[in-house]
């Protein structure tokens, strides 16, 4: 007779759960809280955006594009923008790479919020996702007054941008960042010196090191491992060749390592904000002349595309074939890899307890996976 | 075993916020105040407009249909037609004012809109010249 | 790295300071991915991406690679037959392509032996073609399922059709009103008479 405590539980955690960052699940296979074999489901999202975009033009497509991630629109318009620039040469004027570069910073303090709010909520400390959604509301009162919308922005545009800078929006925009220069020691009080937040993530989801680099892990999962890569400075792209800023890194690859790599990198991207607001020209074209919408055509090429999102790189690769329609595009996300390789190898001999604070560590977002 | 002390009492700061202010407006007796060019709902001149179905042919979801114009507002409406969105199909994205050659659609700040049927959501732009 | 590989005899496409491309034979696809690895340093797999060229009846299948440094992305491109669509699999040396080809295996069709979970990934119970082929027409899925409202929209009207009778209607009533001219123009001169 099989002993009580050797008999194995399947479990589905998600896909209603509170712990869960999105709409996935993962079942696990358990001997009392330790987790014998896991494996990832997907499958509640699929809206089908790869079959939708082959009917649309290219002016009509890049309304779409937006909705595929949905904390963070604003990394897949650029990617759009830039391939189609890339296909068809077109070049921006000096102001729309600044304009760009500025949304782009903006929607990653915006996300690293978020992040920790799901972060604190899924060990037990309510009081955190209290705040920061607040403080992230502040950030999005700003992308209402520039772009028109909370979210779903539709303002990176092939050739530029849509709408120009309101009056005083600069101003706005620099009290702002020397209010959440204020509030960040507030959070270092509350999270990150917290002993019960240490004594839960020292120790917990590390991450091997030496195969790092060949399983194709992207952002935060590589560089608190010590590993120091990021699209911005190894292929730069708009305006970051010019800017001043540092990545930082740390060394031992597990929950804790990860969450002060986003703390530090809340505290670059407001100086690279700060450098922007100093340095953006007063005149220039919003938009380069693009044909109209049935005229504009795209050679018969193809291109592989990559942009530093908050979360890593995300990829994009475009195919024309001469007509005014896109023939393929294909859209590769950071937590493709970190959902499936790396989750269920890492979660073999974890605690049942531990499973949601991983999984908002490594950033796994499930729109992305299943576009 | 040494014990963090700094980690066990820092949070207590937290209690401080109990004698703040609220972030929050006590909706709905205080109502919020949108930003100029905020995209809600359509407005339409029905003496420019003329009639040229552009706005029709860039929906990326086919969301507009044109309609027969009874009262005959603009005596140059080649086609006699006015259009009427679909607000189960739009997605707000502005393209449809983007190639209005005579500017006469555009978006205004309102967007509220209630309803217990599902049918009830083909919307008649209002005939208004600004926002 | 992509100094060395220029110095051998391939023929190398670049399209932009970051992006090299290289198109291969079906048969050298599994020795140039490996000599890639083995003797340039490519050791990062990115993706595996695809594309239906329905005229040509192939399927474009391309492979992106990056060196540790990850400063450049080489693109490795071939062609396979459209009807019996096979692919050697590379689970054994890069673990992310086993989702990746579970991916392709439900959305294009292709067959990977030796894979060891080809299994649903977004669909369940799907009993249709895979639905990224270019003969699969999401309009005529969605025909029996009213999504348009029909019986609410009815009234929309061709604006071609309508711009051209409201202008033969124009012409009709200038020729009426021409003739009424010309009948009283007559009438007046027999009454003078």
């Amino acid at each position: 007779m099989m002993n009580d405590t050797q008999k194995i539980v399947k479990i589905f955690h998600g896909p209603q759960h509170p712990g869960i960052t999105g709409n996935m699940s993962v079942e696990l296979d358990l001997i009392g809280e330790t987790i014998q074999r896991a494996q990832t489901h997907v499958g509640y999202l699929h809206r089908g955006f790869e079959k939708l975009i082959e009917r649309r033009t290219v002016i009509q497509g890049f309304t779409i594009v937006c909705r595929i991630c949905v904390p963070e629109p604003d990394p897949n318009e650029e990617n759009y923008a830039r391939a189609v620039e890339t296909l068809t040469g077109l070049e921006l004027s000096e102001k729309a790479k600044y304009i760009r570069t500025m949304v782009l910073e903006m929607s990653r303090i915006a996300v690293q919020f978020l992040w920790m709010g799901g972060q604190a909520g899924s060990i037990g400390l309510g009081l955190i996702p209290q705040w920061s959604v607040c403080d992230r509301d502040y950030m999005l009162d700003l992308f209402e007054e520039l772009t028109g919308g909370r979210v779903y922005h539709m303002y990176a545009f092939p050739g530029g941008v849509r709408r120009d800078i309101p009056e005083g929006f600069l101003d706005r925009l620099s009290k702002l960042l020397d209010y959440y220069e204020e509030r960040m020691k507030v959070y270092d009080n509350t999270f990150f010196d917290n002993t019960t937040f240490k004594a839960r993530a020292i120790g917990t989801g590390i991450v091997n090191k030496e195969e790092a680099l060949k399983n194709g892990y992207v952002g935060q999962t590589l560089r608190a491992c010590g590993i120091k890569r990021d699209v911005r400075k190894d292929m730069p792209y708009l305006m970051y060749d010019k800017l001043e800023f540092d990545i930082p890194t740390r060394e031992e690859g597990d929950v804790y390592a990860r969450a002060m790599v986003r703390r530090d990198e809340i505290f670059q991207s407001i100086r690279i904000l700060r450098q922007i607001i100093e340095q953006m020209p007063s005149e220039g074209d919003i938009l380069q002349k693009i044909p109209k919408h049935r005229k504009f055509k795209l050679p018969k090429d193809d291109v592989y595309i990559q942009t530093e999102s908050a979360r890593g790189a995300m990829s994009y690769y475009m195919a024309g074939d001469g007509s005014e329609k896109i023939r393929r595009m294909q859209v590769k996300g950071p937590s493709l890899i970190h959902a499936y390789t790396l989750l269920e190898n890492m979660l073999v001999g974890s605690e049942l307890a531990d499973v949601a604070m991983i999984m908002n560590s490594l950033g796994i977002c499930p729109p992305e996976i299943e576009r | 075993m040494a014990i963090d002390v700094k980690g066990v009492l820092s949070p207590l700061s937290a209690i401080g916020t109990l004698f703040k202010h609220p972030k929050t407006i006590t909706y709905p007796e205080v109502k919020r105040e949108f930003p100029h060019g905020y995209r809600g709902f359509h407005i339409n001149n029905l003496d420019t407009c003329v009639g040229c179905a552009n706005c029709q042919d860039v929906c990326m979801n086919d969301a507009i249909d044109m309609i027969r114009d009874e009262e005959e507002h603009n005596p140059k409406n080649s086609s006699g037609c006015i259009p009427r969105i679909d607000y189960g199909r739009c997605c707000w994205c502005s393209l449809c004012t983007d190639v209005c050659p005579p500017n006469s659609l555009k978006l205004e700040k309102d967007c509220i809109h209630a309803d217990r049927s599902g049918d009830n959501f083909l919307y008649m732009p209002k005939n208004k010249k600004e926002i | 790295m992509i100094e060395r590989l220029k110095k051998l005899s391939i023929e190398i496409e670049q399209k932009n300071e970051h992006l090299y491309k290289i198109s291969v034979d079906f048969q050298d696809l599994e020795s140039s991915l490996l000599r890639c690895l083995n003797e340039f340093n490519y050791i990062t797999l990115d993706s595996i991406n695809y594309r239906d060229d329905i005229e040509d009846e192939k399927f474009c299948i391309t492979y992106c690679l990056q060196t540790a440094k990850r400063d450049h992305v080489l693109m490795i491109q071939t062609f396979i037959d459209r009807e019996e669509a096979t692919l050697p699999t590379m689970h054994r040396i890069w673990p992310q392509a086993e989702i990746m080809e579970r991916e392709m295996h439900e959305m294009l069709g292709v067959d990977f032996p030796g894979h060891p979970t080809l299994i649903d990934f977004a669909l369940e119970y799907w009993d249709d073609i895979p639905p990224l082929r270019r003969d699969f027409d999401t309009l005529k899925y969605v025909e029996g399922m009213d999504p348009f409202r029909k019986n609410q929209r009815d009234d929309n009207l061709d604006v071609k059709v309508e711009m051209k009778k409201k202008k033969e209607a124009k012409k009709a009533a200038k020729l009426k009103a021409e003739a009424e001219a010309a009948a009283q123009e007559d009438k007046e001169e027999s009454n003078d008479e």
